[in-house]
């Protein structure tokens, strides 16, 4: 599914990524950037949790599930549902989970293809959740 | 901070490997370097650094790191890790002077960077590395 995303709501849109993985990371952070987000880098749920507390805006939480740290990717999540309701919630994972109704908005599957990754993200700020 | 934008000469873009284990330093630093033209990747910490510097499809021309890092090497390890196995790569070690000007003589470039740093200073010392590195050419 190709999923067009306008210049502006890309260049206004921040993308939280949260991987431990540090190659996998980089990768899809350089990705989103070359497709026009601003990207901003986190290892681990603390580190999320730290950008939140400097209420840096958030648009999209992109995190992996299975993290070392004090938290995995569905407890910060849970966080940033409470923190940002506006903020679109997409996990990365190899597993299959059943959220918890309401928690998260996508989901991709490892190894995913940089076209679902962005189709993924393009998708849910296509939506204007500005109301809600 | 304002961000010099001169640095379209170099095509394509020099890549910094910038490794600090501080998210909100990390942000701001690699936001500057990116606003100068700058292509940069980053590692919490050095075992992440040597993930990437070993990963054959990442090419990276200056490594920024902090000495003092929450991984078990440190940024001398680092250092003195890329000047033996990746001599075409530039160093800059960041900390405090007192702690570091000796044994960062000995395995950065061109001795640390002190702490704290201007990131107008991180690019000056960038620019002035490769020129030195291009004119050895």
């Amino acid at each position: 599914m190709a999923v067009e995303l306008s210049a502006e709501s890309a260049a206004a849109a921040t993308v939280l990524v949260v991987e431990d993985d540090a190659l996998i990371r980089m990768d899809a952070a350089q990705e989103l950037r070359s497709a026009g987000y601003n990207v901003i880098e986190a290892c681990d749920a603390d580190e999320a949790l730290a950008v939140l507390e400097a209420r840096i805006g958030v648009d999209v939480l992109l995190t992996d599930v299975n993290m070392p740290g004090s938290r995995d990717g569905l407890a910060l999540a849970r966080i940033v549902r409470r923190q940002l309701p506006h903020a679109r919630i997409i996990v990365m994972s190899a597993n299959r989970y059943a959220w918890e109704g309401g928690l998260v908005d996508a989901s991709v599957m490892k190894p995913y293809t940089v076209p679902e990754l962005l189709a993924a993200v393009a998708a849910l700020l296509a939506v204007d959740r500005s109301g809600t | 901070v304002s961000a010099e934008a001169n640095h379209t000469s170099q095509i394509p873009p020099e890549t910094v490997l910038l490794v600090n284990d501080d998210v909100l330093v990390r942000l701001a630093v690699a936001a500057y370097l990116r606003d100068c033209g700058y292509r940069v990747v980053e590692a919490v910490n050095e075992e992440e650094a040597l993930a990437i510097l070993t990963d054959p499809n990442v090419k990276v021309d200056v490594v920024f790191s902090d000495v003092v890092m929450s991984g078990a090497m440190d940024g001398f390890s680092l250092a003195q890790w890329v000047c033996e196995n990746r001599p075409g790569v530039d160093v800059i070690l960041a900390a405090s002077v007192e702690r570091t000007a000796s044994a960062a003589a000995e395995v950065c470039n061109d001795g640390p960077l002190p702490r704290p740093y201007e990131p107008q200073m991180l690019v000056d010392r960038i620019k002035r590395l490769r020129a030195a590195r291009a004119a050895k050419r």
